[in-house]
């Protein structure tokens, strides 16, 4: 294994998104999975939210991430429910939620375990999100690193 | 922090040097090569007088534009459009190129976004604290090397030994014929110590290659091997048969080992107490040093070193011993303070203590309690223990006995030819009444031990007075306890109260 490839082994400060592109070679497709959250928090999605794009602004870098209209519905609706993200759900779908909630504006396990409320498993998230498996298109992006200390 | 350009840096300059380096080397060539980064960079900006990236400013394609942000990187402005967010209003996304080729997008004409007030001077002055290579030395080198090493150990591809560090692609060929070979070496030299330039000229290795890398590979094939132990002193890579090595060296002896008490209380000792503490100096109290080391120290011998024939490594007693930066045990020699004789010595950091006294204590015929100084040697691997002679007498001394397994202590006349701290001295009937109390006293609990001792030194004394010091010694006869553990107890006993300087008493049966 190469140096470089070893030094992408992700830190408590390396931060994370999920990578709509992962979805593509999946059983189930990202805006499926966008729906489903959609229909569970009783949101109505206009047929057009599909097509349309939304442009998401970081909020701390001002990078602009281009994202659907369902997603941005789901993060801008759903994302402010107090059940949106809960202590009862999964540690990856708790993860994936938070990331949604944020526009999937990159996030540091630091974060992110304070984001779910689970600030005494940063550990265990960066452990999960840090391994080969790959949870719901999850991973760390290098663009943003050291722009969020 | 290193960052993986640094990394990849300290990988080339190993590559290209091939020789081990210090970890300031490496340290030296990661500052040398973020200073002229940094000049490059300063140069490049005021050559193109870039603006700082705002979101809230106007932009327009082929501007240069720097990200204070993204670790000043800068970028080229390919092309803009109107951005869509019904959240948002009307602003600008500005599509750029950033030096090292990849794309994003960020916004512009946004007014309300917290990058606008920003304030990046501060972060572009803090970037380098310094601008050239003397002074980053001067002020980043000691606060980097902790930081630079840690960071170093988790990658697999570095390896470090005595502080010298290389990468492992690069190690030279050392198999198992050659393991074998320095095996019997060191067999032949009664298990060493030997030095890894004497093991080399024996493997009938390739002569041409360099020296230092040839000892750095086998010096890291060798701590790899779990037949060998580096036991060299700071600065030195010695070798050792562990097979050869004494037991008690490999293994803690059971008069030493430190059992963990969880039922004895955490309590705010007496001032007494606490300062008799600090001058027992049990190394396992952890007690800091009051002071700079001084050059040579006096301690008494207790009764649980004597019988295991070593001495404790304490926060007094530790820097005249040889020390090592990895080493778990380090082999030295031990020079008799009154003759010159030398003894081989063993410096065993785990078990904080020094072994190789037996024969030292034997010669005198030291007591518990008996006097020893400790001095460095002419040479880092050389110790000057001088026990104090007196002119030969009989002393009376409490001697512990075991009757029916249980402690008895009695006033007797022994042999005493080397000079003693009074409240420390205790001397055993014989070794196996010892051992058997020792044994016993491993079920006993803690209270019952320190009772028991308590009140057979009660009545030993004229005035029915115990001192706490003597408490401890006569304890560690039969149980391991540290100092602060023994005054614990006594400070929560019911049967007994304090009288003044350390010194207790029975309470009377009446109560107060």
């Amino acid at each position: 294994m190469s140096v470089l490839s070893r030094l992408a082994k992700p830190t408590p400060d390396t931060p994370f998104h999920i990578d709509v592109s992962w979805w593509d070679g999946q059983i189930r497709d990202f805006h499926s999975e966008l729906r489903e959250l959609a229909h569970k928090f009783g949101l109505e999605i206009p047929e057009s939210a599909r097509h349309e794009t939304i442009d998401s602004i970081d909020p701390l870098t001002a990078q602009v991430t281009t994202i659907s209209a369902l997603q941005y519905l789901v993060q801008t609706q759903c994302g402010n429910h107090p059940e949106f993200v809960n202590g009862n759900m999964s540690l990856v779908d708790a993860v994936f939620r938070a990331l949604l909630k944020n526009g999937n504006h990159p996030m540091t396990p630091l974060q992110l375990a304070e984001s779910i409320g689970r600030p005494n498993q940063v550990d265990t998230i960066l452990r999960t999100l840090g391994s080969r498996q790959v949870y719901k298109g999850i991973r760390p992006i290098e663009l943003v690193r050291n722009s969020r200390n | 922090m290193l960052d993986v350009n640094d990394i990849q840096h300290i990988n080339h300059y190993l590559l290209e040097i091939a020789r081990p380096q210090s970890l300031d080397n490496l340290i030296s060539a990661v500052l040398a090569n973020r200073l002229e980064q940094a000049n490059q960079k300063q140069q490049a900006r005021n050559k193109k007088q870039m603006s700082l990236y705002r979101p809230g400013q106007t932009y327009e394609a082929g501007q240069q534009l720097l990200f204070p942000l993204l670790e000043n990187a800068t970028g080229k402005v390919l092309a803009v459009r109107a951005g869509n967010n019904p959240d948002i209003g009307t602003f600008n996304v500005i599509q750029v190129q950033l030096s090292d080729g990849s794309r994003y997008e960020f916004a512009s004409n946004l007014p309300e976004h917290p990058l606008n007030q920003r304030d990046f001077h501060e972060l572009a002055e803090n970037e380098l604290p310094f601008n050239n290579l003397p002074e980053a030395h001067e002020m980043a080198l000691p606060a980097l090397r902790a930081t630079v090493q840690s960071q170093l150990m988790q990658l697999p591809d570095f390896i470090c030994l005595s502080n010298t560090w290389f990468l492992k692609q690069m190690l030279l060929e050392i198999n198992e014929f050659h393991l074998n070979l320095v095996e019997a070496l060191l067999d032949m030299a009664n298990g060493g110590p030997l030095r890894t330039t004497e093991l080399l000229p024996h493997l009938g290795l390739n002569e041409t290659d360099d020296l230092s890398l040839l000892e750095f590979s086998l010096n890291y094939v060798l701590s790899q091997d779990d037949r060998f132990d580096e036991v060299g002193p700071k600065g030195e890579v010695m070798w050792y048969l562990k097979a050869k090595e004494p037991a008690a060296v490999l293994l803690v002896p059971p008069r030493l080992q430190m059992p963990e008490y969880t039922n004895i209380p955490t309590i705010h000792l007496p001032e007494a107490l606490e300062r008799l503490v600090k001058e027992i100096n049990d190394e396992w109290d952890d007690c800091a040093l009051d002071g700079k080391p001084t050059s040579n120290v006096d301690i008494f011998i207790p009764y649980h070193h004597l019988t295991s024939g070593t001495l404790p490594l304490n926060a007094r007693t530790s820097p005249l011993f040889p020390s090592a930066l990895s080493t778990q045990r380090v082999r030295f020699s031990i020079i008799d303070g009154n003759t010159g004789q030398r003894f081989s010595g063993w410096v065993v950091r785990p078990g904080r203590f020094v072994y190789g006294l037996a024969p030292l204590y034997e010669k005198y015929g030291a007591l518990a309690g008996a006097l020893v100084n400790i001095a460095p040697g002419s040479y880092p691997d050389e110790v000057v223990i001088r026990l104090h002679r007196r002119n030969k007498g009989a002393d009376w001394i409490r001697t512990i006995q075991n009757q029916e397994n249980q402690l008895r202590m009695t006033m007797l006349r022994q042999g005493v030819s080397v000079k003693m701290l009074d409240e420390v001295a205790v001397a055993v009937a014989s070794q196996a009444e010892a051992d058997a109390l020792f044994e016993r006293s491993l079920n006993r609990t803690v209270e019952r031990v320190v009772e028991q001792s308590f009140r057979e030194l009660v009545k030993l004394s004229q005035q029915g007075s115990v001192h706490a010091t003597t408490l401890y010694s006569t304890v560690n006869t039969v149980k391991r306890l540290t100092a602060r553990q023994v005054f614990s107890v006594l400070v929560n006993a019911s049967y007994c109260e304090p009288v003044g300087d350390a010194y207790w008493r029975l309470k009377s049966e009446g109560g107060d």
